[in-house]
């Protein structure tokens, strides 16, 4: 279990002549009062729009940042006595592609993250993590020689190589498409429900994954303005496109304006609450 | 301290290297050039009063002198190319959470291209010897050996410290810039310092490499032993013993630092 309390970012520029007073100091607050649990086995969805401060909180979780003010507690060690915890016992995916070695194979690229990652590398594990995300053939494969798609897997198969209890996934979905969205997805619900695993999501399109997370955190400016837990059973109008395309539009966005593609060959509404909606789409 | 940690960085770095061959085969030509450059150069210099102490020939002083310096500057470029590099590449990050110690991290980024520098040191003496007649004194070598080990910790010192800088103030590398442009001229890598008039010659004193560079031309080309080097030798012990440790630390702060303020994440 991962408990944040109050926990505070500020961004400090030109702090380096703050003894000389050459230039004031600006500063950004990047989280402010911050606080929420994360339980084991789930997983966490945290929303916002573009610099909410989504990236920062999960850098702090892994110890690529430190914070200015507040506490995390992981499994009951605390982020100011034992930051190494948090680095050992948590992974981090990103968008980015960038953060591989594109001259290198995918097995190359793996086998250095697997040995600075573990005290003793295990190689069978590699061809494992990549055997279960269905991506084994590619294993020799330059990294520039990869789709997106396959990129965010390997992704996810470098991160798996760390056997973290935490799994932060920065917008890990942004460039890939729904097939392979969908795949991950569920390996990953798979993974998070064995032992004391817990994940913790970024996105900017939450109609991505708010079917896949158990509670919703809502954060903007740097500040939690919300909270929800699963709600079971359908909570969304779900639209399905000639094209092949799936769209699902939360309950709570509905508005009496929607418009919907000409396109659609089905659009899918239960809750009884939503008759009148329904009326109004027949119209 | 664990040196499986370095292993994979070896690994990594040795496999990008050899996947560029045409840059593989520049390197090792660009070996041969400079030893024909200085030959025939060398052709025309005559040796001065000055030069005679430390060598009967101008291609022996200056092969040695390029060399070596060559070899001290890795430590001083190496952690900061290898970190400017990874925060660019993006994989810096990945890096920081990696179960490694920042000595280990630092050893990493720097294991390589030592090893390939002490290759190309060898090979630059080898060649040097085989090819362009280079008479080096073997008796004491071990001497040179040791000469480099510490003028080398004494540059890795300063390449930490330029590194730390970076992490804080994301800047470029103005401390490496500063020292390699400095050696060159102060430290008499293609000249005694000696002939450099008095007042210039106050700064070949605080250089390093003027004393490295002197102990390992009387060493390995006059066959000078410990009796005669040891002064120079005992300026770069205490040096590099003082230096490095410090720069460590310096390193460790600067990382602190730049994960609090959020310097570390950005380039």
């Amino acid at each position: 279990m991962i408990k944040i309390e109050n926990l505070s970012k500020i961004y400090k520029i030109h702090r380096i002549f703050e003894g000389l007073n050459i230039k004031k100091e600006k500063s950004v607050t990047a989280l402010n009062d911050v606080s929420f649990t994360i339980d084991n086995n789930k997983i966490i969805g945290l929303l916002g729009p573009n610099g909410a401060g989504k990236t920062t909180l999960l850098k702090i979780l892994t110890n690529i940042l430190l914070p200015e003010n507040g506490e995390i507690e992981f499994n009951g060690i605390k982020l100011s006595q034992n930051p190494d915890y948090f680095k050992n016992n948590s992974g981090i995916v990103n968008s980015e592609e960038r953060s591989f070695y594109w001259r290198l194979s995918v097995l190359e690229n793996l086998r250095f993250f697997m040995g600075i990652f573990q005290d003793k590398p295990d190689e069978d594990k590699i061809l494992e993590i990549l055997g279960l995300l269905g991506i084994e053939n590619i294993k020799n494969r330059p990294f520039r020689m990869l789709s997106s798609g396959m990129k965010a897997k390997i992704q996810i198969a470098r991160v798996l190589l760390k056997l973290p209890k935490l799994l932060v996934l920065d917008e890990p979905f942004s460039n890939i498409d729904f097939n392979s969205r969908e795949e991950i997805k569920a390996f990953l619900l798979k993974w998070v429900k064995e032992e004391d695993r817990m994940i913790i999501i970024t996105s900017h399109h939450w109609e991505e994954i708010i079917e896949w997370i158990d509670e919703t955190v809502l954060i903007d400016q740097g500040q939690i303005v919300g909270k929800q837990k699963k709600i079971e059973g359908k909570k969304y109008i779900r639209i399905c496109y000639k094209s092949g395309i799936e769209k699902r539009i939360p309950l709570n966005d509905v508005k009496e304006s929607i418009v919907i593609d000409p396109n659609f060959t089905s659009i899918e509404i239960e809750n009884e609450m939503l008759t009148d909606i329904i009326k109004r789409l027949k119209k | 301290m664990r040196i499986t940690k370095v292993i994979p960085f070896i690994k990594r770095d040795f496999k990008i290297f050899i996947s560029y061959p045409i840059s593989m085969l520049f390197s090792l030509l660009s070996i041969f050039i400079t030893l024909f450059i200085f030959y025939f150069l060398s052709k025309v210099i005559s040796v001065g009063e000055v030069m005679v102490k430390y060598s009967s020939d101008y291609f022996s002083f200056v092969i040695i002198g390029i060399a070596f310096s060559s070899a001290v500057s890795t430590g001083l470029n190496t952690i900061v190319s290898s970190l400017r590099n990874e925060q660019m590449k993006g994989t810096f990050e990945m890096l920081l959470t990696g179960r490694l110690s920042t000595d280990e991290l630092l050893l990493g980024f720097l294991s390589f291209n030592t090893l390939f520098e002490v290759v190309r040191l060898i090979l630059t003496l080898l060649f040097a010897i085989l090819f362009f007649d280079l008479k080096l004194q073997f008796r004491y070598s071990y001497i040179s050996v040791i000469f480099l080990i510490f003028t080398f910790l004494t540059f890795l010192s300063f390449g930490i410290i330029s590194a730390g800088i970076i992490l804080i103030t994301k800047r470029g590398n103005p401390l490496a810039f500063l020292i390699n442009q400095s050696m060159v001229l102060f430290s008499g890598v293609y000249f005694p310092y000696e002939i450099l008039p008095k007042w210039l010659r106050v700064f070949s004193y605080m250089f390093p490499t003027t004393y490295a560079l002197k102990g390992i031309r009387l060493n390995l080309l006059k066959g000078y032993g410990f009796s005669m080097v040891y002064k120079e030798l005992i300026i770069m012990i205490i040096l590099s013993l003082i230096l490095f440790p410090l720069s460590i630390l310096f390193f460790k702060y600067a990382l602190k630092k730049g994960k609090k303020w959020g310097t570390i994440t950005t380039y």
